[in-house]
């Protein structure tokens, strides 16, 4: 296991308000981390700090293994592209970080395939759902082979199916090494994919593994009440 | 026809709308992109007032013009992309002390100056290095385009990705802005400070109504751009009698506002239509 990552002491005041408070936190290449915590606990300004868009105020950002690794992201809020003429293919296109004149279509006909939205390419964006517009920005974030993965609320606007599908393609990719750390209120889905969770409420309250977490003590909180876990037969 | 062919300033001035139906479009999809239009009329507004100093000091006007504006449109883009002031408030600022600068300087000039001519341009005004000057910026803005098209794309798109993908925005849009700075200097002779903004902005918005792809966009916006100067320097010349000269930017920017309102006009048509079908 290669560390990729490491957060040391992270502080970020907002407007004389405390964002995050001594976040110490190591991402290594098999990381499937799930962060959790209810809204306003500082999740997306975490993720944005590991993307270099945020500077934290106090802390160390280091990248022990090579220099700063390629990261697919995929962004909580969606950009805005009213009368964009922007296709499908334009928008997925620009995640690759290749030359001027790289034709990368085949790349991106397979991925589209493989989400269920080739049928979409030659679409404007701005004809697409919800929905469909984060799968498109997935997509873009996987496309040119990232070295760390980070999604902000990947599945908040998709359906059950595409939901399944797409953390079975994290998966695969995070098989190879890469590491993939994602955020969602979705408790179901982060203990069902992430090999690790990190739960936070502007300090980090809990870091370790799935099954770990799935004690009421660790739920409770990061919530503020207590939570009640079923399992069923087949399910751990 | 031929008889307009055979003018010297005539053949200067349609090879000028040619290259600046060109180039003026490439900018003008990236600059309507990024939602800064009105940027385009406070650059040109910032010439105006280079050209009025270029005058006022009798020094290399143009070299004088060009610096002006471009240290001046970097300071507005400094200043838009600093928050400390909203963005529409920075260009009502920029807006109008340039035409008071430009104002003031020109009437204080010793030299004898055609205010229409700064404002709305001339088709006697054009000479070959004109043409030469609009064709080294308009080489340079191609070449240019060809290797930032991805970024300035990506930054039109969102600048958290592009700041992911490690792109320095702020560079990619002090280029832009640069660029349509030196183009609008360069242009200015042909259509004037107060109608070139129009030749950025208006081909892109019809071929935003008539496309299905950015990139396309482009090309469509061109061939508009094309079409309407080209006529417009025509009209002009013929439309024009001494001593009632008609400046073709005017007659440019009124054909290409009626191809608007028809493309516009014909889609809401067609959305009203399909709307009914439900």
């Amino acid at each position: 296991m290669t560390k990729i990552l490491e957060l040391e002491a992270i502080n970020v005041i907002r407007n004389k308000n405390l964002i995050l408070e001594n976040v110490s936190l190591s991402i290594e290449d098999s990381d499937f981390l799930g962060l959790l915590g209810p809204s306003g606990s500082g999740k997306t300004t975490l993720l944005k700090i590991m993307c270099g868009l945020i500077t934290p105020d106090t802390g160390k950002i280091t990248y022990p293994s090579t220099k700063k690794p390629k990261i697919g992201y995929l962004p909580q809020a969606l950009p805005s592209l009213p009368n964009s003429p922007a296709t499908v293919m334009e928008i997925i296109s620009s995640g690759f970080d290749s030359k001027p004149f790289t034709n990368n279509h085949e790349k991106i006909i397979t991925m589209a395939k493989e989400m269920g939205v080739q049928n979409l390419l030659e679409t404007k964006i701005t004809q697409l759902s919800g929905g469909q517009i984060q799968l498109v920005f997935l997509i873009r974030a996987l496309i040119d082979n990232p070295d760390m993965i980070i999604l902000d609320e990947p599945s908040s606007s998709i359906d059950t199916k595409s939901q399944s599908k797409i953390f079975q393609i994290l998966a695969d990719v995070n098989k190879n090494n890469i590491p993939v750390i994602f955020s969602s209120h979705d408790t179901f889905a982060i203990t069902n994919s992430a090999n690790r969770i990190a739960c936070i409420n502007k300090k980090l309250d809990y870091h370790g593994s799935s099954k770990d977490f799935l004690s009421n003590k660790h739920l409770a909180e990061s919530y503020g009440y207590s939570v009640d876990v079923l399992s069923h037969k087949g399910h751990d | 026809m031929l008889e307009m062919l055979s003018q010297d300033f005539m053949i200067n001035a349609l090879i000028g709308s040619v290259v600046l139906s060109i180039t003026a479009p490439i900018l003008g999809m990236f600059v309507v992109s990024r939602r800064i239009s009105l940027v385009g009329d406070t650059l040109s507004h910032l010439a105006f007032a280079g050209i009025a100093i270029g005058v006022f000091l009798d020094f290399f006007p143009l070299l004088t013009t060009i610096t002006f504006s471009i240290i001046a449109s970097l300071l507005l883009i400094k200043l838009m992309q600093s928050n400390t002031l909203n963005s529409d408030a920075v260009l009502a600022v920029f807006f109008s002390s340039s035409m008071a600068v430009g104002t003031v300087l020109l009437s204080l000039s010793e030299q004898v100056i055609n205010i229409n001519e700064i404002l709305f341009g001339s088709l006697l005004w054009i000479t070959r290095q004109d043409i030469l000057y609009q064709g080294i910026v308009g080489l340079s803005i191609i070449a240019i385009t060809l290797f930032s098209y991805k970024k300035w794309f990506l930054i039109s798109i969102d600048q958290d990705l592009s700041r992911v993908n490690n792109t320095n925005v702020n560079f990619y849009d002090n280029l832009l802005i640069v660029l349509t700075s030196i183009l609008i200097v360069v242009s200015v002779r042909m259509v004037g400070v107060l109608l070139i903004s129009s030749l950025l902005v208006l081909p892109i918005l019809i071929a935003l109504q008539l496309t299905n792809n950015f990139r396309n966009t482009i090309f469509i916006g061109i061939g508009i751009s094309l079409l309407c100067t080209l006529s417009g320097v025509t009209s002009s010349y013929y439309l024009s009698s001494h001593p009632s000269i008609i400046p073709p930017s005017g007659l440019i920017v009124i054909i290409l506002s009626a191809i608007f309102t028809i493309v516009l006009i014909k889609n809401n048509l067609k959305i009203d239509k399909f709307e009914s079908n439900f």
